[in-house]
């Protein structure tokens, strides 16, 4: 349990940090 | 779309699946991390590993339509894509090796046949009858007509000859008759085909302002969606924990919830709308460089036309005969008539026409007649023909004036009133002189094409400015303006005044199109934002402006706003359409989600209310609503491509309708789509 949520906990982590890269560089997207 | 298109377009779905691909769209890489998560969460639940994904059926029946939904967007692209592709494909067919007839000597009489390759810029080279011209060239002798179809998709053939607007000549186009001896302008692998298909192929399409702005938005509302998924985890187990009853919501379901509430819709159509944008374009006869032309044509405010050919038919016509004191005007028109016998100027044989339609004089044969004709020469500045001992003549009120005094006779003080007057009136007198007499003058008036204030009315709702360009002095250029309803005119126009007119423009914010197809309309071409170039025009022309006109219609610069304004009310449409339908899922997927929460003993939870729409189940519901969002992608992917339905009016109705269609419509379509999903699967026993 301790490994998914922490695996779970990264993920969003690492999806936050992409998406706000996808919000502040949009160029980089492209 | 093609059965060729269609299975091409299959084969780069699967491709564009790569995560490195994905990752280039934040709302669809999303999808497609959550289409990994449930996968591999339906995978551990069948195993046994993980307890509270949800029942291992359910959870791979969510990831399986995840993965469509990523598919579908991908395939929309690659529909967009593939058309291009076809286009593009059928073009290089055309750019095959041909034998050239190389003209070595300055004489022309000795012909080489060299493979096309071989040709360099600079060399002349014979194209006749039947051939296929080899490269790119300018043509310098003869006339021919040539079909140049497989460019430009008009099956008639066109005139090309030496001098002039029709000189140049395309690579891959046949000559119907005749020959031409042609300059190499460009060689093999750098001609018009070259660039087209480098153009269609779009391999480097980069994203235009808007698309850059949408994304934006669309991240941000991923983020958010993200936070409000992740966040509800915890309230859950708190509810839970602190009612004692009901059961935490399982991660399936978040991620479901994840994806029904990220803009999927418009994230997966996004570059297929702007793919299919350049298409409509290309469908025109018009090549763009860039999806930023294209798009910047949609938010043009100020278009700039020529006066001729735009405006006004190409040539000046006949329109009046204005007879001096004392002459008929029968004789006038007599005279006139026979003084442009010789004259092959369209402007000429309309003063022949309207000698016949208004005094009944037919054209005169002078044949067993001794006469001298004098052609037009920028020198005399008239024409005129020496028969019966008669001298007449016609030209520019100067030039007569000076030919009457010269032959002893005088220049009567009411032509000068009246030479004035004509010019006043925005049209162009020509004086008619028999010997030393001045008989009269015929007014010549540029002929406003039809229904061409109707198309400026038109633009005008649409919020967009037209200003007449020309040569013609202010007093002429006023009232041609005046007749054809443009808002403002720049007369005696300059390649200078025009660049001053465009910055003028764009310093106050506008964006500012205009086509041109002459070497002098290159600095303002580069300076305008929509810059189209005609296909006949000078190469300085067509490289200076972002657009080509394959059909050199000036006319297009109307058609070509509108194509951008379709593309762009095409993208505002869908992105209302995609957000307007969220609502329902939210009654879909949350009433599912949390029914049990707060819930007393054999009784529905207080979000039971939320369940509008009486789904069968809970986990029918989120399915539903997952389903409902993969297939809306495909349902809405012939809409993308083919844009929705454009009508000239202002931005507020465009607005208004838009709303009611698309957001309206947005709102209502998922509650009857959701239903619809939820009955057939509980009718089919799948949940």
């Amino acid at each position: 349990m301790t490994v998914m949520y922490w695996a779970g906990l990264g993920l969003v982590v690492g999806l936050g940090l992409y998406l706000v890269v996808a919000l502040l560089a949009p160029e980089r997207f492209d | 779309m093609t059965r060729q298109v269609f299975l091409a377009s299959l084969g780069a779905t699967f491709a564009k699946l790569d995560p490195r691909v994905q990752a280039r769209n934040p709302v669809m890489f999303v999808v497609w991390v959550a289409s990994v998560v449930t996968t591999i969460m339906g995978l551990c639940a069948a195993l046994g590993v993980v307890e509270d994904a949800g029942r291992p059926g359910f959870v791979l029946a969510i990831a399986a339509w995840l993965w469509l939904t990523a598919l579908f967007a991908s395939f929309a692209e690659a529909v967009a894509e593939g058309r291009g592709k076809a286009q593009a494909a059928s073009l290089r067919a055309m750019r095959r090796q041909v034998q050239a007839k190389l003209l070595p000597g300055r004489d022309h009489k000795e012909v080489r046949i060299v493979e096309s390759s071989a040709l360099e810029r600079g060399q002349l080279f014979l194209a006749e009858a039947g051939d296929i011209i080899p490269v790119d060239g300018e043509v310098v002798e003869g006339v021919a007509s040539v079909n140049e179809s497989a460019v430009t998709g008009e099956s008639a053939p066109v005139l090309r000859e030496a001098g002039g607007d029709f000189s140049s000549v395309t690579g891959g186009t046949r000559v119907l008759s005749d020959w031409l001896v042609v300059r190499v302008t460009s060689q093999e692998g750098e001609g018009f085909l070259d660039r087209m298909i480098a153009m269609v192929e779009g391999a480097k399409r980069r994203k235009t302002p808007n698309e850059i702005a949408l994304s934006i938005l669309l991240a941000m509302l991923t983020l958010v969606f993200l936070l409000v998924t992740v966040t509800l985890l915890p309230f859950s187990r708190y509810a839970v924990l602190s009612h004692g009853d009901g059961q935490v919501v399982s991660l399936t379901l978040l991620v479901a919830l994840l994806v029904c509430l990220i803009p999927t819709t418009i994230g997966a159509l996004l570059s297929a709308i702007g793919i299919a944008g350049m298409d409509r374009m290309i469908r025109a006869n018009v090549i763009a460089t860039s999806g930023r032309a294209v798009e910047a044509s949609g938010d043009v405010d100020v278009l700039l036309l020529d006066k001729t050919g735009t405006i006004t038919l190409g040539d000046r016509q006949a329109a009046a005969f204005h007879a001096a004191p004392g002459v008929s005007e029968a004789d006038l028109a007599d005279v006139a008539q026979l003084a442009s016998l010789a004259d092959e100027t369209p402007e000429g044989r309309s003063v022949v026409v309207l000698a016949k339609q208004r005094f009944q004089l037919r054209g005169r044969d002078l044949a067993n007649v001794p006469h001298h004709f004098h052609k037009f020469s920028a020198h005399t500045r008239m024409s005129g023909v020496d028969v019966d001992g008669r001298c007449l003549r016609k030209g520019a009120a100067d030039a007569i004036r000076d030919f009457v005094r010269q032959g002893g006779g005088t220049w009567p003080e009411a032509m000068g009133v009246l030479v004035d007057n004509i010019a006043r009136t925005g049209s162009t007198p020509i004086v008619v002189a028999d010997g030393a007499r001045v008989l009269g003058a015929i007014e010549l008036r540029d002929v406003v094409k039809r229904g061409i204030r109707e198309r400026f009315a038109e633009l005008r709702r649409m919020g967009i400015r037209t200003i007449m360009v020309t040569g013609d002095n202010r007093l002429t250029a006023a009232a041609i303006a005046a007749e054809a309803g443009v808002d403002d005119f720049l007369a005696e126009a300059t390649p200078e005044a025009k660049l001053a007119l465009i910055r003028r423009h764009q310093a106050d914010g506008r964006l500012v199109a205009m086509c041109g197809d002459g070497t002098n309309d290159a600095p303002a071409l580069a300076q305008a934002d929509v810059a189209v170039a005609m296909n006949t025009g000078t190469q300085a022309a067509k490289e200076a402006g972002n657009m080509v006109d394959l059909d050199s219609n000036p006319t297009k610069l109307m058609e070509i706003v509108g194509i951008g304004k379709q593309l762009i009310m095409t993208r505002g449409a869908l992105t209302t359409f995609s957000l307007a339908n969220d609502i329902a899922k939210y009654f879909a997927v949350l009433p599912a989600m949390f029914a049990g929460l707060y819930a007393g003993q054999g009784q529905a939870g207080p979000l039971e209310a939320m369940d509008v729409m009486r789904l069968h189940s809970p986990e029918s519901a989120v399915l539903s609503a997952v389903i409902f969002n993969a297939l809306i992608i495909v349902a809405l992917i012939p809409l993308a491509l083919k844009g929705v339905a454009y009508r000239p009016v202002g931005a507020a109705s465009v607005l208004r309708r838009n709303l009611l269609v698309f957001g309206l419509g947005g709102i209502i379509a998922p509650f009857v789509g959701i239903k619809l999903i939820d009955v057939v699967l509980a009718g089919l026993h799948l949940v």
